[in-house]
């Protein structure tokens, strides 16, 4: 920091001699040139180039499969190109190894904190460049004073005792930030950091990459969240099919043009269409759950997609919980398609035709160990006796669901782990048509997806609505739900506190009916 | 803390709206909403409490092990007059300090998340190599350097093992095992008797007034001790363990570590063979079987993890001393042996599953 402050002082024409070791101004410090990876058959990178300045905030974005991770793993030496050229501080060649680019000053900060969960914070950032008398004897005192500023750059505090598995991944993420920072890097590479995070953390990582840039260092930001990418990054690459598509300046670029170059085409925005809705699907009236849902009331129709919305708290995804038995309620009823439903358990739930698509698709969803057979056929297996499972009827009902949903995949006995993110949702969504499920729950289905799959999982889930289920999708994606929805529930503190048609939408009234009463109560969490 | 999301359970999910950020924000801390973050240091400043109740929570496995040794003491000396005796207490020191040697050294390689189930027969191969070597009239000083180099390069293989091939060292150390005793057999499937009394004589020797076993026994304590808590080897074998995939990427070189951990086991393991050797007089093709298994258990009970990323020698010797107080105090009870085994075991499942509850509060 000392150093950014000294140069500012000084006169221009003596700045680019004294800037070197930083790197001047402007100069590249990351530079990637026509880079070629194949994988098997598939070609990742198709002569991809980049180039990151210093004290540059530079996005990256594209849809999924379109060679960002290839490339971030060619810089930071966690795979070797077929050719090209990396340039990085004074390396130069087609591959380098991760203790070089480490050499070079170059930091990259994962989507999933790479930490030692056990390790206490300032042990994390000091990893594998303890500070010791002769090798031997560790300096654990001089250690912390040492980290004890980059940890305050980024807001976190050292605790004895206090382990870095204990910290929110969002905290995680800033502790790998004060690493990078504590190493003087000169390239950040940051990988959707904002993924899990709220919004004090967000301004937070905003705030240490505004601090980051000042200082010279070059920043590589890849997130798919593009209005995130837009405010904050000074130059934009747009990747797709492996190669670098476009690369300009953030304020010639609005959202529309760089999805447009995302995808290489118009986005196809989820058609809504008024339709008659059938029967009522469900009936909740009076619902509540001590003091977290209270009085809640509505219906839903088949064919229906109802959106709830709400702040983190609001009590959203409890109440989709609850509708699928996986939490009790003590108050009110609820009514399946005009039979009393009080589901024990999620067994009992998807008994009586109602499934639930949770947030964390990786860890919740799908069995990501099993074939994306046994996962569709999973709530509902065919069976040819009571204990043995009918494999060629698992077979024959998985490979219809594949190709009725359009399920982007090799065979039927891929993992799901090996499918898109849109493909992984659509799986899941083939779980419940084919247990013939009458109401879909979906939390966050267009969560950590890139705008294409969002595409593609929105038409799945209209889809769903199309053939006769009530649908019910949990989101506070305002866009997402303005695409979806035909009906939205606003809700607050546990309560439903407005209902909004499609064209009502509008960011600031959902915000206003989040926000609607002013007496605080007490929160969920 | 992060106990801001995990006290109801559930995960809070991570805000994405796309209103202007700081509006949206100021709302929030307007309604009180804010998730307060104690180690944000904006929201709250740091708390002493809260350091208070990590050290509890880190020593409380500790302390529930110095209790039930208090207990056993207490209950033992009322039925027992000798046990509390000095000479009955240096006792049980001199009794558990062989395994002691071994958990002390497991205890590296555990907290690195690796394990050594060959230790056992390492000791008998090294121990019988000695004695064919001393009864051939070698320089028993010259043998003594020998045994510790054949249990280190023991030590260096398994390391080379753990480091390289992509399966869990508890199967190729188990190998690793039968192996050695294999070898052992071979080098002398009978005792080799008529040792030289200048190397048996050693074990009656007291340096500093404290028989050789024990100061062994000290001796490895304490160096394996410095080498976790204040040399960086000892903190990669924490990160090592801890997370293998982050320690590799904070440019740990991870194979070479635990090559060198294993093989510093190996080193240990020759240093127990040897006093193994001078208490057995003559060697026993088997001397050091099982041995292993009490080692293990014992670090387990001490509160090392078998997943590594966690524990320390305090709670080793803790554990040694409980399971070698036990085994003595029964016998001063005149406890029939066999149900001295039971009671060992039921003893070492309750103690490894107080240890799990306790590091999972946390």
């Amino acid at each position: 920091m000392d150093n950014v402050l000294l140069l500012d002082q000084l006169p221009i024409d003596s700045r680019s001699s004294l800037a070197s070791p930083l790197g001047g101004p402007g100069d590249p410090v990351l530079e990637v040139r026509n880079a070629v990876k194949t994988f098997g058959q598939t070609q990742a990178l198709r002569g991809a180039s980049l180039q990151v300045r210093a004290g540059e905030v530079h996005g990256l974005v594209g849809a999924n499969g379109a060679g960002k991770s290839t490339l971030v793993k060619a810089i930071s030496g966690a795979l070797r190109l077929d050719s090209g050229t990396i340039g990085l501080g004074d390396f130069s060649g087609p591959s380098i190894t991760t203790r070089e680019a480490h050499a070079q000053g170059l930091a990259t900060i994962y989507q999933d904190p790479s930490l030692v969960p056990t390790l206490g914070l300032t042990e994390n950032v000091m990893l594998g460049r303890e500070a010791s008398r002769a090798g031997i004897f560790l300096l654990k005192s001089r250690e912390r004073r040492e980290v004890a500023s980059s940890l305050v750059t980024v807001g976190l505090t050292d605790r004895p005792y206090l382990t870095a598995g204990e910290l929110t991944p969002s905290e995680q993420q800033l502790l790998e930030v004060a690493a990078a920072i504590h190493r003087r890097a000169r390239v950040v590479i940051m990988d959707e950091p904002t993924a899990a995070m709220g919004n004090t953390e967000r301004d937070r990582i905003f705030e240490v990459i505004s601090v980051l840039r000042a200082q010279g260092v070059g920043i590589l930001y890849i997130s798919h969240k593009l209005h995130e990418v837009l405010s904050i990054c000074d130059r934009i690459t747009v990747m797709r099919d492996g190669r670098d598509v476009a690369t300009g300046a953030a304020d010639s670029l609005d959202q529309d043009r760089v999805v447009r170059l995302m995808i290489g085409r118009e986005l196809k925005k989820a058609q809504r269409t008024t339709r008659a809705l059938g029967e009522i699907a469900l009936k909740v009236s009076g619902l509540g759950q001590s003091q977290r849902l209270r009085n809640i009331s509505f219906d839903l129709h088949a064919g229906e997609i109802l959106g709830i919305t709400g702040l983190v708290g609001s009590g959203r995804s409890r109440l989709g919980r609850t509708l699928f038995g996986a939490e009790h309620f003590d108050e009110g009823r609820i009514e399946l398609f005009g039979i009393p439903y009080k589901p024990s358990d999620p067994h009992a739930a998807i008994a009586a035709g109602v499934g639930l698509v949770p947030q964390d698709r990786r860890r919740e969803a799908l069995l990501m160990s099993m074939s994306i057979r046994d996962n569709i056929t999973l709530a509902r297996m065919p069976m040819l006796s009571r204990l043995m499972v009918n494999v060629s009827a698992q077979r024959v009902a998985a490979r219809r669901w594949v190709e009725h949903l359009k399920i982007k995949t090799f065979s039927i006995v891929a993992r799901p782990s090996e499918l898109s993110g849109g493909n992984q949702q659509k799986v899941s969504i083939a779980r419940w048509l084919h247990a013939k499920a009458r109401v879909v729950i979906f939390d966050e289905p267009g969560q950590a997806v890139d705008v294409g799959a969002k595409g593609e999982i929105f038409a799945a889930i209209r889809q769903l609505a199309d053939e006769g289920a009530g649908v019910i999708v949990i989101s506070d994606d305002i866009e997402e739900l303005q695409q979806m929805v035909d009906r939205l529930l606003v809700m607050r503190a546990g309560r439903i506190t407005g209902e909004l048609a499609p064209d009502e939408i509008t960011e600031e009234l959902v915000l206003a009916l989040e926000m609607k009463s002013t007496t605080v109560s007490t929160q969920e969490s | 803390m992060a106990m801001a999301t995990s006290r109801t359970g559930n995960p809070v999910p991570p805000e994405k709206g796309s209103l202007p950020e700081k509006l949206r924000g100021a709302y929030l801390s307007l309604l009180g909403m804010q998730k307060s973050k104690a180690v944000l240091n904006e929201t709250a400043p740091e708390k002493p409490r809260g350091a208070y109740r990590a050290f509890l929570n880190v020593h409380k496995s500790k302390a529930v092990l110095v209790a039930v040794l208090l207990a056993l003491v207490v209950v033992t000396s009322i039925i027992s007059p000798v046990f509390l005796t000095p000479n009955n207490l240096l006792n049980i020191l001199i009794q558990v300090s062989i395994v002691g040697i071994l958990a002390c050294a497991g205890t590296m390689v555990m907290v690195s998340g690796g394990i050594d189930l060959s230790v056992g027969s390492s000791m008998s191969v090294t121990g019988t190599a000695m004695a064919v070597l001393m009864v051939a009239g070698v320089n028993i000083y010259l043998v003594m350097l020998i045994g510790i180099g054949i249990a280190t390069f023991v030590g260096l293989i398994n390391g080379v093992l753990a480091a390289f091939a992509k399966t869990h060292p508890f199967i190729l150390t188990l190998g690793m095992l039968t192996l050695l005793q294999g070898a052992a057999l071979l080098i002398s499937s009978l005792p080799v008797v008529g040792l030289p009394r200048e190397f048996t004589s050693m074990l009656s020797l007291r340096p500093l007034g404290i028989p050789l076993l024990v100061l062994g026994f000290v001796f490895v304590a304490i160096t394996v001790g410095f080498i976790l808590t204040w040399t960086p080897l000892g903190r990669r074998l924490f990160a090592i363990g801890g997370s293998e995939t982050a320690a590799s990427l904070a440019g740990i070189r991870v194979r070479r570590t635990k090559i060198g951990v294993y093989a510093l086991n190996g080193m240990f393991v020759g240093v127990a063979a040897i006093l193994l050797l001078m208490l057995f007089v003559s060697s026993q093709p088997r001397m050091g079987a099982g041995l292993e298994l009490v080692a293990i258990a014992a670090i387990a009970v001490g509160g090392t993890p078998l997943a590594g990323g966690r524990g320390d020698v305090v709670g080793t010797v803790l554990g040694v001393v409980l399971l070698g107080m036990i085994g003595n105090a029964l016998t001063l009870m005149r406890v029939d042996t066999n149900i001295q085994y039971v009671i060992q075991g039921i003893v070492i499942i309750v103690a490894v599953m107080a240890q799990r509850d306790w590091s999972r509060s946390r």
